[in-house]
């Protein structure tokens, strides 16, 4: 919270020194912007909620399906979909099948070795992996250049930063998500303004959230629905990948510039 | 759809002039994208620190960084860069930009011809009548008497030309 209210102060004095290079030929009459206003602390709340939820489930499995808007060079938007099958045991087991219209790829993470497999070729490449989703999550976008689809279910809860990101947040209303009641809301950031809908009752749960990215030409815009199982308890066996004879090993480019040519190596 | 075609032909054209010096293989639908795509995530990850703005402003410059991972917005610049056919050197970025996405819009991937294939060059589609072979633990793709080394390249397999292993 203290982060919260200290935000808006600041954004107050710039407002206000711009103001006043802006009321240099004539007086200032116009009232100071309320910005803090702008966060409705009930929106911010529902957040955080969601986030603490998130944080306490000891595992779950969910279905995704998501749409990115892709720019063209002439302004056309294309919507790409995908679907995502996550099943997650933390803090260190992570499991994700993900299927584009381009391709389909297998993630195996069981808290010691990270997996990415192409079921129809069979090629597989298994480095060794740090202790933790949120590290592996960071390492294999960092190195390999991975982002892994809703990394975002994540961070909700864990990055205590994140709420000082809102510039605006609002309560929009209530709604329905496949069938399950839901609240609406709505927050503004510098670059994307992004929407999310929470499950009403005792399990907060995202079930589906937008993200319209500003900074881009067009405003492309992200789309994720998710439906949720809490119960499930997913076996170690979902999380290890064992090759069979269909399997091929192959390397997995270190994304670094300075190391280019560099590979990590099948095991 | 004709202005799709006529574009894609001029890149698969110029795809081919760039692959023939073993340097990239473009794709006509990559190379028409270009305004960038949607961030997937409101978090930008723990690793980012707070600062990511100023960064990201260093990074359209397109200077090294470690930020870039996190980074829709310079994958935008970087493919200006594709569609430009500015700097072949960027080849890496190239790669990571238009490959490494989940769903980057790669329609028919521009097939390269088996002939002249120079050691290291990568191509993303092998050409027709390859067969995989394991040696040492390695798994190559012979084709006729070129040798490629499939790796991923963040989710995409791409194929190095290596030599033979034999």
């Amino acid at each position: 919270m203290k982060m919260k209210s200290e935000y808006p102060t600041l954004l107050l004095l710039a407002g206000l020194a711009l103001a006043g290079v802006a009321a240099a030929a004539e007086p200032q009459t116009a009232p100071a912007p309320a910005v803090s206003q702008a966060i409705d602390p009930a929106a911010m709340q529902a957040l955080d909620r969601m986030g603490a939820y998130l944080r306490g489930l000891p595992a779950f499995s969910l279905e995704a399906h998501d749409a990115t808007d892709e720019v063209m060079e002439s302004g056309e938007k294309i919507q790409l979909l995908k679907t995502v099958e996550l099943q997650v045991r933390k803090p260190d087991h992570l499991h994700a099948e993900v299927i584009t219209d381009r391709k389909a790829r297998e993630i195996f993470y069981d808290g010691k070795q990270f997996t990415l497999l192409a079921p129809q070729t069979g090629y597989y490449a298994t480095v060794p992996a740090p202790a933790g989703i949120r590290e592996l999550l960071t390492e294999i976008e960092t190195k390999f250049g991975i982002e892994l689809p809703l990394v975002d279910l994540f961070h909700w809860g864990e990055n205590a930063d994140a709420a000082a990101e809102v510039t605006q947040a609002a309560v929009v209303g209530t709604s329905t998500i496949a069938g399950q009641a839901a609240d609406h809301y709505a927050f503004r950031q510098d670059d994307i303004d992004w929407q999310i809908w929470i499950a009403q009752g005792d399990a907060p749960l995202p079930l589906r959230y937008v993200i319209i990215t500003k900074d881009l030409p067009g405003e492309p815009q992200y789309t994720a629905n998710l439906s949720w199982n809490t119960q499930v308890r997913p076996d170690d066996a979902v999380f290890t990948f064992t090759p069979t004879a269909d399997n091929h090993p192959i390397a997995i480019a270190v994304r670094d510039a300075s190391q280019a040519t560099s590979e990590a190596q099948p095991q | 759809m004709k202005r799709l075609s006529q574009h894609a032909i001029a890149l698969t054209a110029a795809s081919l002039l760039f692959a023939t010096v073993g340097l990239m293989s473009l794709d006509a639908w990559a190379g028409r994208g270009g305004g960038g795509h949607a961030r997937t995530s409101v978090n930008r990850g723990a690793h980012v620190n707070r600062h990511t703005n100023v960064n990201r402003q260093a990074n359209l410059n397109r200077n090294t960084n470690i930020n870039r991972s996190a980074n829709v917005n310079v994958d935008r610049n970087v493919n200006r860069n594709v569609n430009r056919n500015v700097d072949v050197h960027r080849y890496n970025d190239i790669d990571v930009d238009v490959h490494r996405r989940w769903n980057n819009p790669v329609g028919t991937a521009v097939a390269i011809g088996a002939t002249a294939a120079i050691i290291g060059s990568i191509v993303y589609s092998l050409p027709p009548s390859c067969s995989m072979v394991e040696v040492g633990g390695v798994t190559y793709q012979r084709c006729g008497s070129t040798w490629y080394q499939p790796r991923y390249a963040g989710t995409s397999v791409q194929y190095v030309v290596v030599n033979s292993p034999y």
